[in-house]
């Protein structure tokens, strides 16, 4: 990140729409040939603050600085930038080879230049043989390779994607994914990528902005947004993870001690800075972090920290997990993601849980209650 | 859905079809090829003058003509008028929108005849237009704006813009922003967009309101015999005037046919035009 100057620059941007404030004073800074993805539920903001980058929404406020350059007042047709729309946006009227081509013509491009040009891009996409056709002679996943070969050929400074999968059958999706992912890697173009989809956002991205209400709420690396996250939010909107509300008691030898509340329950923290004594904190646990295994077990050493306990509710086996719900003493109810292969535990058995102090999450403030 | 379903499903609209349309213009078939001997009326026999005469006689030739002239700029003028107004009804976000798509139709609600005399009212010789026209200064006499093309022009153009637009409404909020916006961060000007995305992803909406507007104003009756006057003829007008002042039915039988012809000729070609065209939107 340091270093280069950014690719694109965001300062301060906003904007609303009536009352409601669509983007919240967005600033973000993304390096040449970095994939970044902006996630968050629809209505956060993403896609109004991707368009404000197009140049097909105005800001009210805030610049957006393309490799050293305002372009904030720049007309849309000269910002130079690609867009893959999620409803793809082929010209229906014309064949595979112009839509490709309409870009370049726009430019210019002599008619030696374009069509080499155009085959090379068909041919980078997998869509070699299919420049006379028309889009809706071509399945989902082929209009959208279109639409990606359309937004590359102009070798745009920064290409922009508005849930160009989500269209897509999960299937196409996963494969479509890859593809994307390869072709920003030869390519080096730096991608902003706008979705929903946490695990596609988390799959892509160099860095993952996370987004809530039109504001940023965390920016990082993939496993740092899912690891560490910084607020409650972005804990629940990446991963399924179940919460519980407490105070900090204390510092020992194994970590941070939380006393939950409505019970005698502690729960122990890998060791955080800045958390005083007394202070409330929500403590998240991510799904797959909680180890289960029956009463009788012998595979978790008893005297570990977060031993606990506990009668499975619900059990139900969805392939490549089994998901548990279980009932700690004193009613609390967690939800739990153990790995397919092992042996189920039926409705109803006493088992014990354990999980590592470096897996707890702490999220300073009272958080939003129950589990999820 | 079953062949079966699908029959009894039109039954009602091909009955009608056939009843109002089918019947009567089979009807005019033997008329028209009867000999008409003016004061006795309708004789028995065969003859082709009724044709000849048609499609030979200047007079008729020259009416034909007008009429088919007319139903071209009639189109273009609603077309030119009503595309704008139907770009920005399409697109305008207006809160004043659903007022001013009434505003467009509310012509229709109007009679007829009370709208056309408004009309004379206004291009006459002495009307509103002429003495707004010689106030300032712009024309030195009246200009003749009544009972000749321009009179039938203007008429026409106000009472078939509304099906324009509305056809057109249709045709532009079927095609996605997004195309638009695509051409746009492409590259392309808003003009440039416009030329190459928009308009001819509404060229069946365009046709479609072309060939309802032209063949309404060929067979436009009462307008252009207020508007036109008794000497200033068209096809409708020379049709009423053969079957009911001359009598001459196997005459009219004649130039009926030869304007339903047209008319079925026209909506023939415009259907193949559109799957021409069809085939690649």
């Amino acid at each position: 990140m340091s270093g280069a100057a950014p690719a694109l620059a965001l300062r301060g941007l906003r904007k609303s729409f009536g009352a409601v404030v669509a983007v919240d004073d967005v600033s973000l800074d993304t390096a040449p040939g970095e994939f970044v993805s902006l996630l968050g539920p629809s209505g956060c903001g993403k896609s109004t603050l991707l368009r404000m980058v197009a140049g097909l929404v105005e800001p009210d406020a805030g610049r957006i600085v393309l490799a050293g350059e305002d372009i904030t007042q720049v007309a849309v047709h000269r910002r130079n930038l690609g867009l893959v729309f999620q409803s793809y946006a082929l010209f229906p009227h014309m064949t595979v080879f112009e839509n490709v081509a309409f870009g370049l013509r726009r430019r210019g491009v002599g008619a030696a230049d374009l069509a080499p040009r155009v085959e090379r891009m068909l041919e980078l996409v997998r869509l070699g043989p299919l420049g006379a056709r028309h889009p809706r002679e071509l399945s989902g996943g082929q209009q959208q390779r279109v639409a990606l070969a359309r937004a590359l050929v102009t070798e745009p400074r920064v290409l922009l994607l508005d849930e160009p999968l989500s269209n897509l059958d999960a299937l196409l999706r996963d494969e479509m994914r890859v593809e994307l992912k390869r072709l920003q890697e030869r390519l080096g173009t730096t991608m902003i990528f706008v979705t929903h989809d946490q695990a596609e956002a988390l799959i892509l991205s160099d860095r993952v902005v996370v987004m809530e209400a039109g504001r940023v709420e965390q920016v990082g690396r993939p496993e740092e947004v899912y690891r560490r996250p910084a607020t409650a939010f972005v804990a629940r909107f990446l991963g399924r993870a179940n919460f519980l509300a407490g105070t900090v008691a204390g510092t020992d030898a194994a970590g941070t001690v939380v006393r939950l509340d409505g019970g005698g329950l502690s729960v122990v923290a890998a060791a955080r800075a800045g958390l005083a004594v007394g202070a409330p904190v929500s403590v998240a646990l991510r799904q797959e972090a909680i180890r289960i295994e029956s009463a009788e077990g012998e595979a978790m050493p008893v005297g570990r920290p977060n031993q606990f306990a506990v009668t499975v509710v619900f059990h139900a086996f969805a392939g490549q997990a089994h998901h548990y719900v279980i009932q700690l003493a004193g009613g609390r109810e967690m939800e739990i993601a153990a790995p397919g292969s092992a042996r189920p535990l039926p409705r109803g058995s006493r088992a014990r849980v354990e999980w590592s102090p470096e897996d707890v999450i702490l999220l300073p403030g009272a958080g939003p209650g129950g589990s999820r | 859905m079953t062949r079966g379903g699908g029959g009894r499903l039109l039954a009602p609209a091909l009955v009608l079809l056939t009843v109002a349309f089918v019947v009567p213009v089979a009807m005019l078939v033997p008329t028209s090829v009867r000999p008409y001997v003016p004061l006795v009326g309708i004789t028995s026999g065969f003859t082709a003058r009724h044709y000849v005469k048609l499609l030979t006689d200047s007079y008729y030739l020259e009416i034909i003509g007008r009429t088919l002239a007319l139903g071209l700029t009639v189109t273009c003028s609603t077309l030119i008028v009503g595309y704008p107004l139907a770009f920005f009804l399409a697109r305008t976000s207006s809160r004043w929108r659903n007022w001013l798509t009434i505003l467009v139709v509310f012509p229709l609600l109007l009679n007829l005849v009370v709208r056309t005399f408004g009309w004379i009212a206004l291009l006459a010789q002495n009307g509103l237009v002429n003495q707004a026209l010689q106030a300032l200064g712009l024309v030195e006499s009246p200009v003749k704006l009544i009972f000749n093309f321009a009179g039938l022009l203007i008429g026409l153009t106000h009472i078939f813009l509304p099906f324009m637009v509305l056809v057109l409404i249709g045709a532009i909020q079927n095609i996605p922003r997004d195309v638009e916006d695509a051409a746009r961060v492409l590259g392309a000007s808003w003009g440039s967009a416009f030329l190459r995305v928009t308009l001819p992803l509404s060229a069946p909406g365009i046709l479609s309101g072309s060939i309802l507007v032209f063949v309404l104003t060929i067979s436009a009756l009462v307008t252009p015999r207020l508007l036109g006057g008794p000497t200033y003829q068209v096809m409708s007008t020379l049709i009423y005037d053969e079957f009911l002042s001359r009598l001459n039915w196997p005459a009219g039988s004649a130039q009926s046919l030869l304007l339903t012809v047209m008319v079925l000729a026209l909506v023939y070609l415009s259907g193949r035009l559109a799957r021409r065209t069809g085939a690649r939107v």
